[in-house]
């Protein structure tokens, strides 16, 4: 393009805003023949925004116990100019957390009238399997340019229990005669545990229980050779202990007198 | 110091020869905002420019980046 001293022009730039929003900045190269700049950049920017912008996709809820519900609040930019509302919500990963979790996602309004989105957690009681887990939720929302949001919660159970061992094995011996062993129990939760009773059917053994702490306890096992004849024996060890509710743990035994 | 006295008003009369002749490129703005933009969107920036040298102007290319 040719221009004559004193004539003027146009150069027009076109910029596509993709799906992401946040600030922009595009540069053009003019390669002209001007004496004083013959290479130079003009730049285009500017600011893009969605409907909706959620800062962070992702809720934690650390301290789950099972029957207990915890909150987790995300703020929610609305661009829209009419109330957010949620249509709908899906559990994509896992596909049977709605087996074990109550999960449900609503609009609430904070201070200056800022939206956000509260999710509600509550495990439901005895669940062992899904300690920790990231649960992808889809949420369906009324705007039409994003019509859905997606978010990750991070859960983790406490411990109701633990056991160690999960099997006892008494064939060592000190001094020709049997060497005694322990199972510790521990938990997470902040009652704590009390263990009622151990009882064990056909064993020729006895217990006594060692409280470490509240959370800890330890049971030590002897063997009991008024009780038993000499021989192999095998059995179960039936711990009943209360945390969050009565439970039976049983711990299967063999060993030798 | 009259060899770089010299050197010196070559400098500046070849800035001077320079000012005057040729074609020159001025824009009304060489920065564009547009501001707030939602998304998925075609935004059109425009930069007005004007040749003030004395030749004519050849613009040989625009190109992004």
């Amino acid at each position: 393009m040719e221009y004559k001293p004193g004539e003027s022009g146009v150069i027009k730039a076109f910029y596509n805003t993709g799906s992401h929003s946040g600030v922009f900045s595009k540069r053009i190269m003019v390669k002209s023949n001007s004496v004083k700049e013959p290479v130079l950049y003009l730049t285009l920017k500017g600011t893009v925004y969605a409907d909706l912008e959620v800062k962070n996709n992702t809720a934690f809820f650390y301290d789950l116990e099972p029957g207990k519900t915890k909150r987790f609040d995300i703020p929610v930019i609305n661009n829209m100019g009419k109330p957010f509302k949620i249509e709908g919500m899906k559990v994509v990963f896992p596909f049977n957390a709605n087996n074990y979790f109550h999960i449900k996602a609503t609009v609430k309004k904070g201070k200056n009238d800022k939206e956000f989105i509260e999710f509600a957690i509550t495990p439901k009681s005895n669940v062992y399997q899904f300690r920790e887990n990231a649960i992808t939720v889809r949420l369906k929302t009324n705007s039409k340019q994003v019509p859905e949001l997606m978010f990750y919660l991070r859960t983790r159970i406490k411990k109701i229990i633990e056991v160690t061992p999960t099997a006892l094995f008494m064939y060592s011996r000190i001094k020709g005669k049997t060497a005694p062993a322990t199972i510790e129990l521990s938990t997470e939760l902040k009652g704590g545990i009390k263990i009622k009773s151990v009882t064990c059917k056909n064993c020729p053994l006895r217990f006594k229980v060692v409280n470490i702490s509240p959370k800890t306890k330890q049971i030590l096992v002897k063997p009991d050779y008024e009780k038993g004849k000499k021989g192999i024996f095998s059995g179960v060890i039936k711990i009943i202990f209360e945390a969050n509710g009565e439970k039976v743990y049983s711990i299967p035994v063999r060993g030798r007198l | 110091m009259r060899k770089f006295f010299y050197f010196f008003l070559m400098i500046f009369f070849s800035f001077f020869l320079s000012y005057a002749k040729g074609p020159e490129i001025s824009f009304e703005k060489k920065v564009v905002d547009v501001g707030k933009v939602p998304v998925h969107t075609k935004v059109t920036g425009i930069f007005k420019f004007k040749n003030v040298g004395d030749k004519k102007l050849i613009i040989f290319m625009v190109k992004p980046g």
